[in-house]
């Protein structure tokens, strides 16, 4: 029983470590051209945009 | 799309110095135009995706646009190299000012986060100035190295626009919600109140991404379930896409 729980915690706290792990792994994105551009304009950085349908025929949940 | 090279780490390092924009297609009658001026299809119309690296100006182009990045890199490597070059052109003199990236409505934070399979934080709160508070707690949140682009957020000023999400609250605060399969819908993960510290935030956040983790979608199994549990994503402006309405796919 100790044991079952021991392994529970471990794959808890390795669930955990993936989950700061993959962190990083993510482009931050502006959903809005207002808000997108706004920014853009004033900090004088470039953009990158690549817009995207959320529902592949008809079917949402998936781009 | 090729999704690899929005996920090759070249490329994501590189991102975190441009501004990012992603602009949901056929969910904005004001938007459309502007894309369709980027990239229209052999159709001639908008379709599904549009690609493009632009100048803060939103008029200079940095490289070809396209209906993807591969129509402009031929692999992710040249992407991320590409994307190096042109920062040296906008050497960075100021820290970026950024405030928090917002779904246009619930509506559509349930579905994206669906689609990124990631949580959606709703700032609830009737009081404009509760959710200014509320939007500049989040924003640190929303930026910080742990969690750049592993959650949405949108906000939502009245009880109706919660209808959807399962274990809502009435209480105005951060709604941390893992949204449903097809995005249609939510279920409450955390509800954290106003005077929370940024360490409950982020806990009730990492939770949630914790949850999120044992969701996997493979696109197949999702369309052929989704058809037939009839669900039928409405969108605010027609499809044009060739491909990409079920009537056209289906040969009607």
């Amino acid at each position: 029983m100790i044991r079952r729980i021991v392994l529970l915690l471990l794959l808890l706290a390795l669930a955990l470590m993936a989950t700061a792990a993959d962190a990083a792994d993510r482009i931050a994105w502006y959903s809005t051209l207002k808000q997108g551009l706004a920014v853009a304009k004033a900090t004088g950085r470039p953009i990158l945009l690549v817009s995207a349908a959320p529902h592949c025929h008809g079917i949402s949940g998936i781009w | 799309m090729d999704r690899s090279y929005l996920s090759h780490a070249g490329v994501i390092a590189a991102s975190r110095e441009f501004v990012c924009i992603r602009p949901l297609t056929y969910e904005n009658a004001v938007e459309a135009p502007y894309l369709e001026s980027l990239f229209r299809g052999r159709s001639g119309n908008l379709e599904n995706t549009v690609f493009a690296m632009l100048g803060p100006d939103a008029k200079t182009r940095l490289c070809r646009t396209g209906r993807s990045p591969g129509f402009a890199f031929q692999s992710p490597d040249q992407m991320a190299a590409a994307m190096k070059q042109i920062l040296k052109q906008y050497p960075s003199s100021k820290p970026m000012a950024r405030p928090l990236p917002l779904l246009p409505s619930v509506r559509l934070g349930l579905n994206v986060s669906s689609c990124d399979n990631t949580p959606l934080a709703i700032i609830y709160s009737p009081d404009q100035v509760v959710r200014t508070k509320l939007e500049q707690q989040l924003a640190r949140l929303a930026w910080d190295k742990n969690h750049i682009g592993q959650v949405q957020f949108c906000v939502a000023t009245r009880a109706e626009e919660l209808k959807n999400i399962t274990g809502k609250t009435e209480k105005p605060g951060i709604l941390i919600v893992q949204p449903g399969t097809y995005g249609n819908n939510g279920q409450l993960i955390s509800a954290v109140d106003l005077d929370t510290t940024p360490t409950e935030l982020s806990d009730a956040v990492d939770f949630a991404l914790l949850i999120a983790e044992f969701q996997q979608k493979t696109m197949r199994q999702h369309i052929v379930r989704g058809q037939q549990l009839g669900v039928n994503w409405k969108t605010a402006i027609p499809v044009t896409d060739p491909g990409g309405s079920r009537k056209r796919r289906r040969g009607n």
